[in-house]
């Protein structure tokens, strides 16, 4: 930890042609080409081949670490593999001929009349393989949100040997925390399925544990890489990583708390009196619980119901009003299937034709302007008085006197009368009519029956006339 | 219940599980063909993709497919209806707004699917507000106050919660000559909780366990079926 400061050892920072590095490459290009050698022909029987070569590799490496005794041709091998692995009908004397023959292409071992010696490539090559596997092994032991978990933990790990001994493990923060957001996604969809299944608390209590100790670990190591130089682009992904291992031990938490509140729940007394408040209140809590809480949301419950603790309860979740597909008719099966498969698409360039939006203007003549306008003024007048019988009458008989028109258009009644001495002067004022004073029409008879009189009769002897057009 | 027994009860439950709709083919020793007409009209009817808020049919039009009149042909119906088919369906009637639906059960498992748990908590409240303390209707405002503080947006994320619940017709806008808006449980809405979740939502609450019957009693579901003998009881 003395040169922190320092960039780490990285083939990224490397020099192209430094010496070093090809030969690096090389030692990847030599174990690239003994696993192609082995595991190509039969991609089926691959993963047996590997785990026969692997197991083979770890034999030749416990004599070169002194464990076992020396190995002095195939033939010992072959033995001691039996030995030590069991009766396997693939592993004939061949195979094992062809085995030592691929390292001793690529130099992981020599071979000599009198041994079988492994090489320091072998070596360090064959540690990575092994690393390799177990890793993989452990990874694949554990169920999906503790598999991100433990990749996790695996990545602070790394990032410890590694990181901290000058040498670059690779963005292995980062990955660090990829990996737990990864998890907490996974657990979040998961509660559900974890509430439901009776036997799940272990299963939360380990993502549990793991969680806890990877909060410690993520401290511990984002602390460490503060004083370096690349501070600043690990501000945000530190940030993203105590959030999301914040939330996550929560929701692990909440997940146990719910678990143990539920399995409690079985040990409780039966009660008879249930208390609205508290049923209130559990209502409120229960629209959004906090995370860590014990308290179960409403989907919640109904993934408890499914482990059937009450009898049928799994069955009885919600009742909700079905949904069924109205049954189609036959015509419209022959319509719907003539549709797809007649359906010719338009293959042509739609040819937008673009039509000029030029709209007329209305214009109107000054002479014809006035006209127009008192047209618009009569149609108001006319809403508001009724002139229809008057000009009905004017209509059949051209000129009339007043007297006469306001009669026969509306009745000798003194109300209607006076509605139609309105609706003329309105007729005359919109100049749809005129009047004219001298014309001295006869006033019509009947002057007894009138409930009114003229208050001088000549007013009632003016003819009225209709205006042409 | 000893051991045997039980095992004997597995096998009955594992023979109904392994055929669920088997069930169904007994309806014709329960119904007439009218009956079995009718009900299937109901169950098309009450699909909530067809009839967009409108489910179910109305008790006349149900009484014309029956061809009868009256009260006892009419529940005797419902009730020979849901007796035959209680394990998936229930038929129930809504005398206030005067409609015959069916309802689908749904276990717990898919249930999950049919409504979030805002929603949910939102109809749990209505359902409580107007079932248990028998309201007649629920404002917004009374929403609002109760979850309120649970987050900012408070207006539009009860408005969002409240949509699926009118969307299937678990309650209707209730007209109160204010202008705050009000909603009311329908039929659906009061039938839509089994009484498993009720039992599992009142023991969470109270941290108890409690018997289904004081459950039934408290959210005064005892007797709701018209006299139909709820198996479900458990003594």
């Amino acid at each position: 930890m003395e040169k922190m400061d320092q960039s780490l050892i990285s083939i990224f920072n490397m020099d192209a042609d430094k010496p070093e590095l090809l030969q690096t490459m090389r030692d990847m290009a030599a174990l690239a080409g003994v696993l192609n050698d082995l595991s190509d022909k039969e991609s089926f029987q691959a993963p047996k081949n590997v785990l026969r070569f692997i197991r083979v590799l770890n034999l030749i490496n416990q004599e070169a670490l002194g464990m076992t005794d020396r190995i002095e041709n195939e033939d010992t091998l072959f033995y001691r593999y039996r030995h030590t692995y069991g009766y396997d009908e693939e592993m004939t004397i061949e195979y094992m001929k062809h085995l030592t023959y691929v390292l001793g292409k690529f130099n992981w071992i020599t071979k000599t009349a009198k041994r079988i010696k492994m090489r320091d490539l072998g070596k360090r090559m064959m540690d990575v393989l092994i690393r390799l596997a177990n890793d993989s092994l452990a990874y694949y032991m554990n169920d999906d949100v503790a598999r991100s978990l433990f990749q996790a933990k695996r990545d602070a790990e790394i990032s410890e040997a590694y990181d901290d001994k000058g040498i670059s493990g690779g963005n292995k923060l980062a990955s660090m925390i990829k990996n737990v957001e990864e998890a907490i996604l996974l657990l979040t969809e998961r509660e559900l399925e974890y509430l439901a299944d009776r036997n799940a608390l272990s299963q939360v209590e380990v993502i549990h544990q793991l969680m806890k100790e990877l909060e410690s670990k993520m401290i511990e190591r984002l602390a460490k890489f503060e004083t370096f130089d690349q501070e600043l682009v690990f501000a945000s992904i530190k940030q993203r990583g105590m959030t999301a291992i914040s939330e996550g031990t929560k929701i692990s938490l909440g997940t146990i708390n719910k678990i143990l509140k539920f399995a409690h729940l079985q040990e409780t007394d039966f009660i008879e009196t249930i208390q609205p408040d508290l049923l209130r209140n559990f209502i409120v809590q229960s629209f959004d619980p906090p995370i860590g809480s014990d308290i179960p949301n409403a989907l919640q419950i109904l993934s408890f119901m499914e482990q059937g603790q009450y009898e049928e309860e799994e069955l009885d979740g919600l009742w909700v009003p079905v949904k069924f597909a109205s049954p189609l008719s036959p015509n419209a099966i022959d319509e719907g299937i003539n549709y797809i498969e007649n359906y010719e698409p338009v293959t042509d360039e739609i040819e937008e034709e673009v039509e000029e939006d030029f709209r007329e203007t209305d214009e109107i003549m000054e002479d014809k302007l006035d006209e127009i306008m008192g047209d618009s003024k009569w149609q108001m007048t006319k809403q508001m008085i009724h002139t229809e019988h008057i000009e009905k009458y004017l209509d059949e008989v051209e000129e009339a006197g007043l007297d006469e028109l306001v009669i026969q258009a509306g009745s000798d009644k003194w109300s209607d009368v006076l509605n139609g001495l309105i609706g003329v002067s309105a007729l005359v004022a919109n100049k749809k009519a005129d009047i004219d004073e001298k014309a001295n029409r006869k006033l019509q008879g009947n002057m007894e029956e009138r409930d009114w009189r003229w208050e001088d009769d000549e007013q009632g002897s003016y003819g009225i006339r209709k205006r042409r057009k | 219940m000893n051991k045997e027994a039980m095992e004997l009860e597995n096998e009955e439950n594992e023979n109904i599980n392994d055929n669920p709709l088997s069930a169904l083919q007994s309806i014709q020793g329960f119904l007439t063909k009218e009956e079995e007409l009718t009900f299937m009209q109901i169950l098309f009817s009450s699909s909530a993709t067809i009839r967009m808020g409108n489910f179910g049919l109305s008790r006349k039009e149900v009484e014309k497919l029956l061809g009868v009149n009256g009260d006892e042909a009419f529940f005797s119906f419902l009730k020979r209806v849901n007796q035959a088919v209680s394990r998936y369906f229930k038929v129930i009637y809504d005398e206030r707004k005067n409609q015959v639906v069916s309802l689908m059960r749904v276990p717990a498992k898919q249930a999950r699917n049919v409504l979030n748990k805002e929603s949910l908590a939102i109809l749990m409240f209505i359902f409580y507000h107007q079932e248990v303390l028998q309201n007649e209707y629920t404002l917004f405002s009374q929403l609002i106050n109760s979850f309120g503080h649970e987050s900012l947006q408070v207006t539009r994320k009860i408005q969002a919660n409240v949509d699926p619940l009118k969307k299937i017709g678990a309650i209707e806008i209730y007209d109160t000559n204010s202008d705050e808006e009000a909603y009311q449980l329908t039929t659906i809405g009061a039938h839509l909780f089994s009484d498993s979740f009720l039992r599992r939502y009142a023991e969470f609450s109270q941290s108890n366990q409690l018997h289904m019957e004081d459950v039934l009693r408290f959210f005064k579901r005892y007797n709701m079926n018209g006299g139909v003998p709820d198996d479900t009881l458990e003594a």
